[in-house]
């Protein structure tokens, strides 16, 4: 090797989390780990990252990484190679298919994937192999905005783009929590506000931290958003705030969609009525709404996870059409979509319901993708859509599955159901880069290692239609593979090798760049034909680009501000959307709405943020949010157990009392799975109604109850190694520094710990025994170093696991801080600095009160003081939160606070 | 005129009641001292140390001369005393004239035992109980004689170690299944053995002394289970028994220990007895901090005071064979006490804390005796400690924070 490794040079990548499409700066240490910092240069965020992006170099290990191709063999996966595993899958496809036809077979892809993975998979199975059985993940996520922009401007184009934030005077947040969820562009936001005095109002049932600092925050009641859009709609008709010129020249369906929204929420009074807020804060929205030219309309998961999410959708899309607000500087609707690649998968076609390139099942579609391709056997008709395609595969109507990059055992709803429905199959393949993930538990039968960020390279899309580069900057680790490569050789086993003899990801690019702009002349949005002539190294050093990209064509060409829908006609379409109603009854046994969404610093499932003792340390635990009156109606105690049950299943979860939370409603996030908590599957709970045009299931408003559940120990454990934790355990891993750490409780006998213990630990045992007072704690040693520590106690004191943790980082402790180890306090008689709020630079609760105490009454003096909040800035509602409940017996700043 | 005042036996007890006679009642006696060990006073728990090499000789004297003579104190040793006539309150000494008391005290301490075996008056068979013995003992280690010591229990301990230390190669023999039962449970004798068997110390338990071998002097000890040890010496450090001769053939009342009530007093008034050889209650203590109790108790009486000695919370607290030992109170933990349990054997340290009804009732603690002083504090003041149960195995520091400003 040579003294300067090569691959040691600082890499322009992509973040691989949500869909912002942050430009990340990575530098590999040599060690299999990497240096990350946001890439100044990147006009998605300018150099800043979030707090699970900073973390990114913590996640590229490789202990949990699935290394080689396997094959289950009478039951057990075996390692085989690369050409036997793709012998068997395309022999066992090709013999499926010719049983029971195309449509026996599926793939479902995840927005996780590049747009050439994407690109290749959609062509073998709707080109080739003949089926339209080809959905994502993505469906959870945005398929509604999908449905939404379809139905209103005849493609799936997102008209804004990330100016319009800087440059908007009113910001309005649906169902979005971009604090947490897409906190760059919320600092982003918050400049503006700042500096241009721009003014936020936040919708949503909870009250998150992007709801904690805003001009106005409507807590409308679960899914009533299109009742809120309509009394908008009709507030703005009968106010004169109407673009007439506009919607008389660009649009139809004005009429009847007006007449809709009137039915639907023709007052103020009416909307308040219908959304349960006070008449006050709706006539102060609808007013700001109107009498502010320069207005985004943000929406996200709150308005797309709905069995009705496509009319929430056009809903708002038809306040911004009535009043011409689309696709000018400042003024547009905005579908934040939460995948790095989702609308990379979204311009492939990689959905049920489109077939490539923005185009569907239209004739002439069809008929030119089918030459573009020189297809054999093209799908002539829409596709299974996720949850309808694991339905037929309980039917046993699908027999052979290809899950690549995805959790779908997890992340679907009934996810228990979907776990049982996948063993039906027949064939079941997974391309993955972690070994055991749930889906991977489901018991695939072939299982291929695919590239995982930092090792694959290609392109993804983000939020804004900016098409940027992922690059590798690690080496491909054991036998893993690119996603197009493996497809690929799977195409030629089946016979299309000609079609499928991809040389690159830029042989790949090129091909969905021209298809992009075949027989288009305008007529499609999405076209990028200026970019079908790159060279590789074109390719390689290509700079961070927003389509459309024409040949020929200008940059940074905006929308349908003049029209030019891609409708038949051109007009873009008022909807009348349906009056709102939530699926599923809630009643007397199921007296609850239950929300779901993501936490401030996981991902997903975890597969990969897990891997980062930083993003574990916010919040550790799974957990449900309750108001405090639903808490003390239900015997609810703050920082207790409770049981959430629902139609589908059941789940036992810390409870957090919170004013954030609505009256009856519950949240819970979507992150843990069997994998890394005993109780936590959130998947199992919801209902998995969908919404007719996008086919997006309703995970926010699932009927449920909930009833305390008691334990009578918690406890913990650290250990360097995974544990093999009692039966019978409420637990949840965590990955720390040095190791993993597990939260559990428990109500078995005290007893049982011992003998456990001693399965696991070897000679050099230290030991705490107070079984009267319930106590049993425990740590064993290699040398100087912890090598596993265990702490029982009573549910109210199971004592302080951020002081043992601090010892456990240590890879040697001290005689003193082994004597005081099992009494779980510092040795030095410090105070631990309790749990950490700021990820980015791991500091504590407990210092950060100290600061406050200490004078900083601002989360700015935080900073200054503790560096807190000043990377990400996502920690900064909390700062303030701590600020205004820390108690300061400092006079002064209470007059000051008084006067101003 | 003062009135004499008779202490029989110079040893701790002693000198603790002149000192604090000194403090209460100066004046009021004249106080004579008579021993029949030939030096001053001296701190008889030190003679392991002196053994070990650790402590001079003459360093253990617990007085000088002059601290005595300023209080006018008589001290005579060397001198034996053969009898009392408590009718004519006169001491016969051997050797003198008799000596005139109107108050005696009877501080005679006790003898070591010796079994009762065949060989055990051989030559070479000692016991450990003043400095003639361990001058003695020092001179088989320099030679290098192998030693077996019979006992294991806080005697016994301290003269192994100090013989090991002290360069003999030495058997401990026990008769029971643990070394100092009577002060320390199970696991902590187990942790004991083995901190002590790392000095070099060869422990046999449940070894019962049959028979001491040899033509005139020692040559082997032989035990029960029929098994044999060469030595050249044996010790006898197995228990022992209370000086009572003297009161007894005076008449005085006698169980194990000579009797005495709640002021020290014996069945005849004016004769009053403290430490080794004094009965309380039915106990005779073999710690030197009851006899300081006793001591304070029975010069507040002398000095015409109210006083009440209402028996020892016992307590060993001291290095035995280097390795620090605590035990006080109820270590065993009886019916309807709670015991927690710090463990940690790398680190040579166990630390049991008893508690019945939410009180602290007894420790063990082998090791990390840090803590030790405040454990007994708890004990004797018998406190509520339910506020302190989660903390107080880990130290007072912890359990009771000095209070931030």
């Amino acid at each position: 090797m040579t003294a300067i490794d090569p691959n040691l040079r600082t890499t322009k990548t992509t973040c691989p989390y949500c869909g912002v499409g942050c430009g990340v700066l990575a530098t590999p240490d040599g060690k299999g780990g990497a240096a990350i910092a946001g890439d100044p240069d990147h006009p998605a965020n300018f150099g800043r990252l979030c707090s699970k992006g900073s973390a990114l170099g913590e996640t590229v290990g490789l202990e949990s990484r699935l290394l080689y191709p396997m094959i289950r063999c009478k039951g057990v996966l075996e390692r085989v190679a690369w050409s036997d595993a793709l012998d068997h899958v395309a022999h066992r496809m090709q013999h499926i298919v010719a049983r029971d036809g195309a449509d026996a077979v599926a793939f479902y892809l995840s927005g996780q994937l590049l747009t050439e993975d994407y690109y290749v998979a959609n062509k073998l199975m709707k080109g080739f192999v003949g089926t339209a059985n080809v959905d994502t993940n993505s469906r959870l996520c945005m398929s509604s905005s999908v449905a939404g922009h379809r139905r209103a401007f005849g493609a799936d184009t997102v008209p804004g783009c990330y100016e319009d934030l800087d440059r908007a005077d009113l910001l309005v947040f649906v169902g979005s929590n971009a604090a947490w969820c897409h906190p760059v562009l919320f600092q982003r936001m918050l400049k503006n506000r700042g500096e241009r005095g721009a003014r936020m109002i936040v919708i949503d049932p909870r009250r998150t931290d992007t709801a904690s600092d805003v001009d106005l925050f409507l807590g409308l009641k679960p899914g009533t958003d299109t009742a809120l859009f309509s009394g908008l709609f009709v507030h703005l008709a009968d106010n004169g705030a109407l673009d007439q010129d506009y919607i008389a020249e660009n649009t139809s369906g004005f009429d009847d969609a007006l007449a809709r929204a009137r039915n639907i929420a023709g007052s103020v009074t009416a909307t308040a009525l219908a959304t349960g807020l006070s008449e006050q804060d709706v006539a102060t929205f609808f007013k700001m709404f109107r009498d502010t030219a320069k207005v985004v309309t943000l929406y996200s998961q709150g308005v797309n996870q709905s069995a009705q999410g496509t009319d929430k959708v056009n809903a708002i899309l038809n306040c911004h059409l009535a009043t011409g607000r689309i696709g000018k500087p400042g003024a547009s609707p905005f579908s934040l979509t939460g995948q790095p690649n989702a609308m990379g998968g979204r311009e492939v076609g990689g959905l049920a319901n489109m077939l490539a390139a923005h185009m569907g099942f239209t004739p002439p579609d069809i008929d030119r993708v089918r030459r573009f391709w020189k297809a054999p056997r093209i799908a002539t008709h829409e596709g299974l859509k996720a949850v309808q395609l694991f339905e037929a595969i309980n039917r046993g109507e699908v027999k052979a599955l290809w899950v690549m990059g995805t959790n779908p055992a997890v992340s679907l709803p009934d996810a228990d159901f979907v776990r049982a429905a996948l063993k039906k199959l027949e064939l079941f393949v997974v391309s993955e880069n972690v070994l055991s993930n749930d889906t991977v538990e489901a018991g695939p039968h072939v299982l291929l290692p695919a590239l995982a960020w930092g090792e694959k390279s290609g392109t993804v899309t983000n939020s804004e239609r900016r098409i940027s580069r992922q690059r590798a900057f690690l080496p491909a680790p054991g036998e893993a593979r690119p996603d197009w490569w493996i497809l690929s050789e799977t195409a030629k086993r089946l016979g299309f090798g000609d079609s499928f003899s991809y040389k690159s990801a830029a042989d790949i690019f090129r091909e969905h760049a021209a298809l992009s702009a075949f027989e288009n002349d305008g007529r499609r949005d999405f076209d990028i034909g200026a970019l079908t002539s790159l060279s590789d190294d074109a390719f390689d050093a290509l700079k961070p680009v927003q389509w459309p990209v024409r040949e020929g064509g200008t940059p940074g060409e905006r929308f349908f501000a003049q029209g030019g829908f891609f409708t038949n006609d051109g007009k873009g379409r008022f909807i009348a959307p349906e009056v709102p109603v939530l699926r599923g009854e809630t009643g007397p046994s199921r007296p609850l709405r239950l929300n779901t969404g993501r936490i401030r610093d996981q991902w997903h499932t975890m597969t990969r943020t897990g891997l980062s003792q930083r993003l574990g340390a916010h919040l550790p635990e799974p957990f449900v949010e309750i108001h405090p009156d639903d808490a003390s109606k239900y015997g609810i105690a703050h920082d207790g157990y409770a049981r959430i049950t629902t139609d589908y299943g059941q789940c036992i979860l810390k409870a957090l009392v919170s004013e954030g939370q609505q009256r009856g409603t519950l949240f819970v996030p979507i992150h843990w799975s069997a994998m890394n908590a005993s109780h936590g599957r959130v998947g199992a709970l919801v209902q998995s109604f969908t919404d007719p045009f996008s086919g997006q299931p309703e995970a926010k408003a699932t009927p449920a109850a909930i009833a305390p559940y008691e334990f009578v120990f918690r406890g913990f454990a650290l250990s360097r190694k995974q544990l093999e934790l009692p039966q019978n355990l409420l637990w949840t891993r965590v990955t720390v520094t040095g190791g993993f750490g597990y939260l559990f409780a428990d109500n078995a006998d005290l007893a049982r710990w011992p003998a456990w213990l001693e399965g696991v630990a070897g000679e050099d045992v230290a030991e705490y025994r107070d079984f009267g007072g319930g106590v049993y704690r425990a740590a064993s040693f290699a040398g100087d170093r912890i090598e596993t520590c265990l702490f029982v106690g009573p549910a109210h004191d199971a004592g302080d696991w951020e002081v043992v943790k601090s010892l456990f980082v240590a890879d040697q402790v001290t005689d003193d801080q082994r004597r005081m180890l099992l009494s779980g306090k510092s040795s030095e008689g410090a105070a631990s600095t309790g749990p950490i709020v700021c990820a980015c630079f791991g500091v504590g609760r407990g210092s950060i009160c100290d600061a406050i105490a200490g004078g900083a009454r601002t989360a700015a003096e935080i900073g200054a003081k503790l560096k807190a909040g000043t990377n990400c800035g996502s920690c900064i509602p909390e700062l303030k939160r701590l600020i205004a409940t820390t108690e300061v017996p400092a006079q002064p700043a209470k007059v000051a606070s008084a006067a101003g | 005129m003062s009135e004499p005042l008779v202490i029989v036996g110079n040893g701790m007890a002693a000198a603790r009641l002149v000192d604090e006679l000194a403090k209460t009642a100066l004046g009021r006696y004249a106080v004579a001292v008579i021993g029949d060990e030939p030096r001053l006073a001296y701190n008889r728990v030190l003679l392991s140390s002196v053994l070990a090499g650790e402590t001079g000789s003459h360093e253990i004297e617990l007085r000088p001369a002059d601290w005595w003579r300023e209080r006018g104190v008589t001290v005579r040793y060397g001198y034996r005393v053969t009898e009392i006539d408590a009718g004519r309150r006169e001491l016969k000494i051997a050797g003198e004239e008799s000596m005139e008391y109107s108050k005696l005290v009877l501080a005679t301490g006790s003898t070591p035992l010796r079994l009762n075996v065949p060989g055990a008056d051989l030559a070479g068979v000692h016991t450990f109980r003043d400095t003639r013995d361990v001058d003695l003992l020092l001179t088989l280690a320099a030679a290098k004689k192998r030693v077996v010591v019979v006992g294991g229990g806080l005697l016994g301990l301290e003269a192994a170690y100090g013989l090991a230390k002290a360069g003999a190669p030495v058997t401990l023999l026990h008769l029971m299944d643990r070394l100092m039962e009577r002060q320390l449970d199970a696991p902590a004798a187990d942790l004991l053995k083995t901190l002590v068997e790392r000095k070099g110390i060869r422990i046999l338990l449940n070894a019962s002394t049959a028979r001491i071998h040899g033509d005139g002097h020692v040559e082997a000890v032989e035990l029960a289970d029929g098994s044999r040890i060469e030595a050249d010496a044996v010790i006898f450090a197995a228990g022992i028994r209370p000086n009572v001769a003297l009161a007894k053939e005076a008449g005085i009342a006698v169980n194990r220990g000579v009797v005495v009530n709640d002021v020290m007093q014996t069945s005849s008034s004016d004769i009053f007895a403290l430490g080794e050889c004094a009965e309380h209650r039915g106990t005779c203590y073999g710690l030197v901090e009851p006899a300081y109790e006793q001591a304070r108790v029975l010069a507040r009486h002398l000095a015409g005071r109210p006083a009440a000695y209402q028996g020892s919370v016992v307590s060993t607290n001291l290095k035995v064979s280097g390795v620090s030992v605590f035990s006080a109170g109820d270590f065993m933990g009886g019916q309807g006490s709670e015991s927690l349990v710090l463990s940690d054997r790398r680190r040579g340290t166990y630390k049991k804390l008893v508690i019945a009804d939410g009180r602290l009732t007894g420790a063990v603690l082998i090791g990390d005796t840090v803590d030790a002083l405040w454990y007994l504090e708890l004990i004797r003041n018998r406190d509520k400690v339910a506020a302190i149960r989660t903390d107080m195995m880990f130290g007072r520091a912890l359990a009771l924070p000095p209070k931030a400003a």
